[in-house]
């Protein structure tokens, strides 16, 4: 399978590998790991880490681990998600806390957009966030998605914001 | 097809790919899996086999998929298992339907043993039995395997069975 | 929203593409595979057909574009008894790029080409996987059977070709347009 890489101005936008795992189970034993699919222990969080990695072999894509350009640290995930069960495919991050506040998943987040648009042709994506992850919430309405309420949603807490499909997009 | 990494007489033992994900979706939705994990969705069937595809990346070994030497098709999971969390490492079979009563548990799994002390320098090496499951009990007894009454289990009622090195293993009966 | 065509089959469908796919020949070298492509090796050769090099693999294109392409290539083991290679590392597994025997619409005899990740490159991978495809060929269509056309602005790719034991055919390169160049493919060892 593949190592695709974007880049940006600032960023690298690779396959994960093994040696991210560290970063992921830090995250996920932080107080971020509120907010998403996992983490309720170590061993659910290296459960996660490992369909993050999988989903690559069964798909073909996946999460992007997002770095600088000239260092190979992780610093958060980001990317095209769709495993088994998802109702909607996802445009879906994973931030670490040393990535906030600099504009990294902005810019990781339209380079990722790009890649699921043009490359794997998905005529739309949503986000499932957290009601209280207001951060990211923040980062997905920056991106021009909108809460779509009446969407199918994976629990009761975690809503759904549907990203501007490719046609409604300016050029 | 990745390349195999094991041969025995009957079997190639090489590492799962997606290939291999339908032939364990089933097995995982059915009952038969009622002594692994049975699956309520394809949804957790997925999951599981992310965990089975990606602990060969995070732990360098992991559950072979085996297969005869005609062709590619997988007819069970057999290997090594260390997830995060387990107490012991873990030698584990999980047979397809079809695959069973030709003795290919066995087979796959003696190698698995051999190679878990020879290749990977394991110390000890476990399987995770539950109760009730009488004929995985047989296959580990024939294995060498002996219940490890006091040994730290994972659940109230799963056995640890504990594989001896192969140097010490009780004499098989003549051939 | 996502295009029904490039989701990997389930079910009998999926026993029926992988008992299609087992027929393929599979080339093994020192350090590759070069297998029957998968729906998952999609992904990698649409960013290749789209991305900024596009121009070198016939593109610029979109995404469809490059499905249509990725489908003439597989098609082509059906048809033509040749087609399109998956090629991946031998010791990670990791997908590295394609190589292909095609014979597209303009093509006047079948073309060896091939298309590296980006982040596969300098490696000497192109060269090992094309080596084995070209030795493919001879036994498909005998010494000088095949060639491959490659673009004027391209000197990696001629270099390629060069470096495998491919010669520039003079008359063959007289009838095309665009400075493209034909290098034909004997039977020689590679330095």
């Amino acid at each position: 399978m593949s190592e695709a890489i974007l880049t940006t101005d600032r960023l690298r936008l690779r396959r994960p590998t093994p040696r991210d795992l560290d970063g992921f189970m830090a995250f996920a034993r932080s107080q971020r790991a509120r907010h998403t699919f996992f983490a309720d222990s170590d061993a659910s969080a290296w459960n996660s880490f490992c369909l993050v990695l999988a989903h690559w072999d069964l798909r073909g894509y996946g999460l992007f681990s997002v770095t600088a350009r000239d260092d190979d640290t992780c610093l958060g995930m980001i990317g095209p998600f769709y495993p088994e069960g998802w109702a909607e495919p996802e445009l879906g991050w994973l931030l670490w806390p040393q990535a906030e506040g600099k504009g990294i998943a902005h810019e990781a987040a339209l380079a990722a957009r790009g890649y699921i648009f043009d490359v794997l042709a998905w005529d739309g994506a949503v986000s499932y966030i957290g009601e209280d992850n207001s951060r990211s919430i923040a980062l997905a309405e920056r991106l021009g998605a909108r809460w779509d309420e009446s969407a199918v949603t994976r629990s009761k807490a975690c809503r759904v914001y549907r990203h501007p499909a490719r046609t409604e997009r300016a050029a | 097809m990745t390349e195999a990494i094991l041969t025995t007489e009957r079997l190639r033992l090489r590492r799962p790919g997606p290939q291999d994900l339908e032939g364990y979706r089933r097995f995982v939705r059915s009952q038969r899996a009622r002594y692994f994990y049975f699956a309520k969705n394809d949804e957790e069937a997925w999951r599981l086999f992310c965990i089975e595809l990606a602990h060969w990346d995070l732990r360098g070994f992991g559950m072979f998929a085996i297969t005869t030497h005609e062709d590619d098709n997988c007819l069970g999971l057999v290997g090594h298992w260390y997830p995060e969390g387990w107490i012991e490492r873990e030698i584990g079979w999980l047979l397809w339907p079809e695959a069973e009563g030709k003795g290919y548990g066995f087979e796959a799994a003696r190698a698995c043993v051999d190679f878990a002390f020879d290749v990977l320098a394991w110390d000890t090496a476990v399987s995770y039995i539950e109760e009730g499951n009488t004929r995985s009990f047989a296959l580990a007894e024939k294995l060498g395997a002996y219940w490890d009454e006091a040994a730290t289990t994972r659940a109230a009622d799963l056995r640890v069975y504990r594989h001896p090195h192969p140097s010490e293993r009780p004499e098989e009966g003549s051939a | 929203m996502t295009p029904r065509c490039t989701h990997p089959p389930v079910g009998p469908a999926a026993k029926a593409a992988t008992r299609h796919r087992t027929v393929l020949p599979r080339l093994r070298t020192e350090r590759l595979v070069l297998r029957a492509p998968e729906l998952t090796d999609l992904p990698l050769w649409t960013a290749i057909c789209t991305g900024d090099e596009s121009a070198l693999v016939g593109g610029p294109m979109n995404a469809q574009a490059a499905w249509e392409a990725f489908c003439v290539y597989v098609a082509g083991w059906s048809l033509h008894g040749h087609g399109l290679w998956a090629v991946e590392r031998r010791d990670t597994g990791a997908l590295v790029g394609f190589v292909m025997l095609g014979l597209e619409w303009e093509d006047l005899e079948p073309e060896l080409g091939w298309m590296l990740a980006p982040e596969a490159r300098g490696q000497g991978f192109g060269a090992e996987a094309a080596m084995a495809a070209r030795n493919h060929a001879m036994t498909l269509f005998g010494r000088g059977g095949c060639v491959s056309y490659v673009a004027a602005d391209n000197p990696r790719s001629a270099r390629l070709a060069a470096a495998i034991g491919a010669r520039r055919d003079a008359d063959a390169e007289a009838g095309l347009p665009d400075g493209t160049q034909v290098w034909r493919h004997g039977p020689e060892a590679a330095a």
